[in-house]
């Protein structure tokens, strides 16, 4: 099965055969987990997550239907589960509120300093500033450049309006150059 | 042409501008230095984003799951460490001689040597001991309630309910109970002859001294329990000397060193004490069960008696059965037994039936073998048995609580911070247990934690089990057939390893640890409390 595309064994997985849904668990167990760790910002929460999708798997399987690719689809059901737990954690049922959406008064630079940063090589350090960011800046974030999902996908996981994610994606970033500038003194 | 907002450059980079305003964009940036300076910085943070996140890939998982690697080295350490505790607990079986092995706590013998030098222990300066740990325990857990309890109310609503009900249960554990009445002395207590205590007594002291009447159950804490008076109920002693002159309604619990009984016992004596006596004119209308290093029945039985002792002399009478698994067992004139008379000994001339003793029933002296257990066939049954029982309820729990079952089994993995709590629950629980049962709130409670603690032993071990067979079938997809045989793999193992020679035990006790403290984590974290996220 090792040689098998994907989608044959997808496709397989759909009819039922076992084998099939165990070798799409082999493929793409890692880039789930890593999907739900940034998500959720936890090791440990991330497992859970990622093991309730790949339990969840052979009942669902049978609703994707081939118009996107195979790994976002899955990348979208294991949001949806990361969003679920995130909600179930938080105090506040509404993780992301329209004041989300508002600019930060940030001075527009021409020179990010996440670019001076990778030329420093402190790629560690934007990593952890990632992952302190609060669930709101990060989830978007994650969907985005980890999962590759679009705008309109993260606008219909999150149930906000589009326009909101960009808000919420741009944000993130400015969060992220504004943590790593106090911390590199820039 | 007026220059863009930078959010728009910067969906403008995701790909995600809407054509039209994308071609403006575009034809903008074609006479912008700036604004072309600016979507090239963006597009190299978008790059910068995404190798970041790809570079982070996933985190390393807890040893079996998917594609983790069993950490071969830690269990080839652990392996060598058990063996070498092997080898030396096989030396020192070796060293000592039969008749020294009650000194050895690797055999039976030496164990349950153990288990009552421990409760002696315990008991000899029992009630004092007792009394304050469970003073100074209940007021710290008090306390933490109530401080807990007051901080909880004042957060949010989530909280509110719990702190209300921590609350309540503060002050219930407060208030005293009303159907017992509680007494305690630091030195003698006494219930003087003209004083009737209409309720259940629980009396604590260095000793304690029954002559007037108790019309209720009797539950005692103190170095020695002297009941001349009427106990209507039943008797349970925790403490170094029980004697009993009165007359007590219902039976006599005991756990002590010496247990006298010279009155009446309405129904029978269950006794787990180093010597047991009962005296002459001493009347038992019921059974006597006695775990005792050395028991002395002079007095009179109605029932039956069951012994498991070093040395039991009788000269009374016993209404019917002996049965008996004892050392040595001396029948003297002039006693008479109304059943049948069963010994296991060692040898035949370890029973000594004096003339004009007489026995209603046959009379049965088994010798006892030492036989080797895994040459009987009824342990490969009694194994096979359990292994079954054990894979159905693993079953079960698999299909009905599958993410706590999976998480729990891979909690195992996680070493030595599970093994740690693991075995803070496996030692503080039976604590707890004996301060509930001799605290306020008493045995109901004690009775329903020891219930789930014994629940939580077993579904520990189930956890170790499916643990180990996610190591050996790694990437198993869950509660597919593959799960279902790498638990049964796993669960074989475990039976195989826990009934080595030697070693076993000590596997098993690793096993429960890690067991138990991967389902105390789980339990945990899925109840924990709220968390920002």
């Amino acid at each position: 099965m090792d040689t098998l595309e994907l989608e044959a064994v997808v496709k397989r997985a759909r009819q039922g055969d076992e084998a099939a849904v165990g070798e799409i668990h082999r493929r793409l167990f890692r880039r789930v987990l890593g999907l739900c760790w940034h998500m959720l910002g936890s090791r440990e929460d991330a497992e859970d997550s990622c093991s309730e999708v790949f339990m969840r798997l052979p009942r669902v399987i049978s609703t994707y239907a081939g118009s996107i690719p195979f790994e976002r689809w899955l990348f979208s059901i294991a949001s949806h589960q990361c969003i679920d737990q995130l909600r179930r954690r938080s105090r506040e049922q509404r993780l992301f509120t329209d004041e989300d959406a508002e600019l930060l008064p940030v001075a527009i630079s021409a020179t990010s300093p996440l670019n001076e940063l990778v030329r420093q090589e402190k790629s560690d350090a934007v990593r952890d500033a990632i992952s302190r960011l609060p669930a709101k800046f990060r989830v978007p974030l994650s969907l985005r450049y980890y999962g590759d999902l679009s705008y309109d996908e993260i606008a219909n996981q999150l149930h906000m309006k589009r326009s909101h994610v960009a808000t919420l994606i741009f944000r993130a970033k400015q969060e992220l150059r504004q943590k790593l500038s106090q911390r590199f003194g820039e | 042409m007026e220059c863009f907002p930078e959010i728009t450059y910067a969906i403008f980079v995701d790909g995600e501008l809407p054509a039209e305003e994308a071609q403006r964009v575009r034809s903008h940036l074609s006479g912008c230095a700036a604004c072309r300076a600016t979507v090239a910085a963006l597009t190299a943070e978008n790059k910068m984003l995404v190798s970041t996140f790809a570079e982070a890939g996933a985190p390393e998982l807890a040893p079996h799951a998917a594609t983790g690697r069993p950490a071969w080295l830690e269990l080839l350490a652990v392996a060598a460490v058990l063996a070498l505790i092997g080898v030396v607990v096989h030396w020192i079986n070796g060293q000592t001689s039969e008749a020294v092995n009650w000194l050895n706590p690797f055999t039976s013998e030496g164990r349950n040597n153990l288990a009552f030098n421990a409760v002696f222990y315990v008991s000899h300066g029992g009630a004092q001991v007792l009394e304050h740990l469970a003073s100074v325990v209940g007021w710290i857990v008090l306390t933490i309630a109530t401080v807990f309890g007051v901080f909880a109310l004042a957060r949010t609503q989530n909280r509110f309910r719990s702190g209300l009900s921590l609350i309540a249960l503060t002050i219930a554990f407060c208030l005293p109970g009303h159907a017992i009445e509680t007494r305690s002395s630091k030195g003698i207590l006494s219930i003087p002859q003209n004083e009737t205590i209409n309720d259940t007594l629980f009396a604590s002291g260095e000793s304690i001294e029954i002559d007037g009447t108790v019309n209720g159950d009797l539950f005692t804490a103190a170095r020695s329990v002297v009941v001349h008076g009427d106990v209507t109920g039943n008797v349970f002693a925790w403490s170094q000397s029980v004697e009993v002159d009165g007359k007590v309604g219902g039976s006599i619990f005991t756990f002590c060193q010496n247990a006298l009984i010279r009155g009446t016992v309405g129904h029978s004596v269950y006794s787990w004490v180093e010597f047991l006596r009962l005296e002459p004119g001493s009347q038992i209308t019921s059974d006597v069960v006695a775990g005792s290093q050395e028991a002395d029945l002079s007095g009179k039985i109605n029932g039956g008696l069951i012994a498991f002792a070093g040395l039991v002399n009788v000269h009374g009478d016993i209404g019917r059965n002996v049965l008996a698994y004892v050392g040595e067992m001396n029948l003297n004139s002039p006693t008479h037994i109304g059943g049948g008379l069963t010994a296991n000994v060692h040898k035949r001339s370890d029973v000594r039936i004096a003339d004009g003793v007489t026995i209603g029933g046959p009379t049965d002296i088994r010798l006892r073998k030492h036989q080797n257990r895994y040459a009987q066939p009824a342990f490969y049954i009694w194994r096979a048995i359990l292994l079954v029982g054990a894979f159905i309820v693993g079953w079960i729990a698999m299909y009905v609580f599958p993410g706590f079952f999976h998480n729990a089994s891979r909690a195992v993995g996680t070493g030595w911070k599970t093994f740690a709590l693991g075995f803070a629950v496996l030692v503080g629980t039976p604590i707890a247990i004996v301060l509930i049962a001799i605290s306020l709130i008493g045995l109901p409670l004690a009775l329903i934690t020891f219930a789930l603690y014994c629940v939580s032993l077993y579904a520990a071990l189930i956890f170790v089990a499916n643990f180990l067979g996610g190591v050996i079938f790694k990437n198993t997809q869950p509660r597919s057939g593959e799960a279902l045989l790498a638990y049964f793999v796993g669960l074989l193992i475990l039976t195989i390893i826990f009934h080595l020679p030697f070693i076993g035990g000590v596997f098993e006790f690793l096993g429960l640890c890690l067991g138990l403290g991967a389902l105390v984590w789980q339990l945990y974290r899925a109840r924990r409390p709220v968390v920002a996220a």
